[in-house]
């Protein structure tokens, strides 16, 4: 059907004005080689040529990068911001180009824009630690906030003693906690325009994040013994095995769970 | 299948930065059209079928308003203009099990296309839709495409006039006779968009007056109104805001004329909502109250 070939030909002039540019310099009867191989009737051929000279094809174009971009501002926004340094722009453009749009699904474009990210700080193609740290935190606080989880009003009553002891603490799902060295109030959108900073503390700190109500995500930060705890809290390990490797006390965890960001009880 | 068709009045159209709004203002609209597509994400199965996971978050706030407000259903994802690899049976009965949960007192979709395919299994997605060439041959895939939607989903199925910023050359039909030709071929509904409708005519340099009578008024079942902006020399179909007073006008010349009209819808994407404040939407929504009332009531 050769309205699928036109249809394939108009979107790649929309998103591309470098090759609307190629097309308006053809004479009328060529295509750009990128065309070969479409099936096209003569009209189509003429309607994509009348296009390539259009002004309007501009507002098509900017219309179809706006939505784009918006995906990306809207789940991801500081890091968004982040990517606007001079440095960094330049990968928004290589992911537009190597990842064509495949869905106005914001949250699975943030998925994907992050992985193409994360894969390229993980090889060490991008070496870039408070990105790397604010790309991850983000990451959580956006899938944290669609999971609909809240933290319970009454957190669940700890066992004591032995009981104690022998319980293997987790983290509540409603909380994320993830090493990160800035400070945790630039992930709020109100926290004014983000610069990162070109290197990060050699030392340890912590982010909590923790889901309130559905959808309204809180980032705090944590002394390093409290994220220690609830870093190592899987359910994997007991709170007698996990206080002797860590050092600290069983009132920590009786702590915790109390605050309700650890669950002793058995799991569900 | 169902053609019934109810009477609903002033209608907001939902989006995110508004979940707070419909809340606190419910007085301020008669009924809601909610995007479905904003309520799930989209993934391919194993098997390359479709799955739609959906947002508990979303679902519970719109069992809330469905429990007080009637919803209408106008979707994104259809891509109904797709030659190939965009127009979706597994999308569709998502929408038809949505349809049942929620009973929309009627579907619309854009006449347009914007997905395409790309790899196996998987489609490319502008993200804006793209106008058909308005011949006979895209009329003839397009009735097919509303006959399943028709047969999947039992609710009224409505199309929406596209806004466009570059012109087709050598079309076949003009849009409202193609428009005309889809709707008795198909027994589809027509949403019409007035803001859409007056930006094509600004930047194309037609009468909407003209366009009008061109168009089987009798097939209007929704109108859209919203505002817009310039940019370099084009006016945007940009739902930034405020209804132009072109648009107030031409919703109080189409009114009279519309003997199956079920409810006018204002339009502001989410992200004007947080900037421009409630006060904006309140009043837009008492003004279009006001001239529906002015045309004898809810229509």
């Amino acid at each position: 059907m050769s309205l699928a070939g036109f249809q394939r030909a108009l979107s790649a002039l929309v998103m591309s004005p470098a090759l609307r540019a190629e097309m308006a310099a053809l004479p009328e009867q060529e295509l750009p080689a990128r065309f070969v191989g479409l099936e096209l009737t003569e009209r189509e051929r003429r309607r994509l040529h009348a296009l390539a000279r259009d002004a309007g094809m501009k507002v098509t174009t900017l219309l179809h990068r706006a939505n784009r971009l918006s995906m990306l501002t809207n789940t991801l926004p500081r890091t968004s911001e982040a990517m606007a340094h001079p440095k960094l722009q330049p990968l928004v453009q290589r992911y537009w180009r190597e990842h064509p749009p495949t869905s106005v699904m914001y949250v699975r474009e943030a998925r994907r824009f992050a992985g193409f990210l994360l894969g390229l700080l993980r090889s060490g193609e991008l070496v870039h630690p408070p990105l790397a740290e604010l790309l991850e935190a983000e990451l959580a606080l956006l899938e944290l906030g669609k999971s609909g989880l809240a933290m319970p009003a009454a957190p669940e009553v700890p066992p004591e003693g032995a009981a104690l002891e022998q319980a293997r603490p987790r983290l509540g799902p409603w909380c994320h906690v993830l090493p990160f060295r800035m400070e945790p109030r630039m992930l709020l959108r109100s926290g004014g325009a983000i610069t990162l900073p070109e290197n990060l503390p050699d030392e340890e700190r912590y982010l909590l994040l923790t889901s309130v109500s559905p959808g309204q995500v809180v980032p705090s930060g944590l002394e390093v013994m409290r994220g220690r705890v609830l870093r190592a809290s899987t359910g994997e390990h007991s709170v007698a095995w996990l206080r002797a490797e860590l050092g600290c006390p069983s009132s920590l965890f009786l702590e915790l769970a109390r605050e309700g960001l650890l669950l002793l009880g058995p799991a569900q | 299948m169902s053609q019934r068709r109810a009477r609903l009045g002033v209608g907001l159209s939902y989006q995110g930065s508004l979940r707070e709004f419909v809340r606190e203002h419910l007085e301020a609209y008669d009924f809601l059209e909610v995007i479905p597509d904003i309520f799930w994400t989209e993934e391919h199965g194993p098997d390359g079928a479709l799955r739609f996971r959906e947002n508990p978050e979303g679902l519970r706030l719109l069992d809330w308003v469905a429990a007080r407000r009637p919803l209408v259903a106008h979707s994104v994802g259809m891509s109904l203009g797709s030659a190939e690899g965009g127009f979706s049976p597994d999308y569709v009965a998502q929408l038809a099990r949505w349809q049942r949960r929620y009973h929309f007192a009627w579907l619309s979709e854009h006449l347009s296309f914007t997905r395409l395919p790309h790899g196996p299994g998987e489609h490319m997605d502008l993200g804006v839709m793209l106008p058909v060439p308005y011949d006979e041959d895209t009329l003839e895939l397009l009735a097919g495409r509303v006959a399943q939607v028709r047969q999947a989903v039992d609710a009224p199925f409505l199309l929406e006039n596209n806004v466009f910023y570059y012109q087709l050359p050598e079309q076949e039909l003009s849009e409202p006779a193609f428009l005309k030709r889809l709707g008795e071929r198909t027994g589809s509904g027509l949403l019409l968009d007035l803001h859409n409708l007056h930006t094509n005519a600004r930047n194309h340099g037609f009468s909407p007056l003209d366009f009008l009578e061109a168009l089987d008024l009798s097939q209007v079942v929704e109108l859209h109104i919203a505002g817009g902006y310039e940019w370099e020399g084009f006016y945007l179909d940009a739902h930034s805001g405020a209804c132009p007073e072109p648009v107030w006008e031409l919703l109080e010349q189409v009114l009279p004329r519309l003997p199956n009209l079920g409810g006018v819808v204002f339009e502001m994407f989410g992200n004007y909502a947080p900037l421009l404040g409630t006060d904006i939407l309140l009043g837009e929504l008492r003004r279009l109250r006001g001239v529906l009332e002015r045309h004898g009531g809810r229509p």
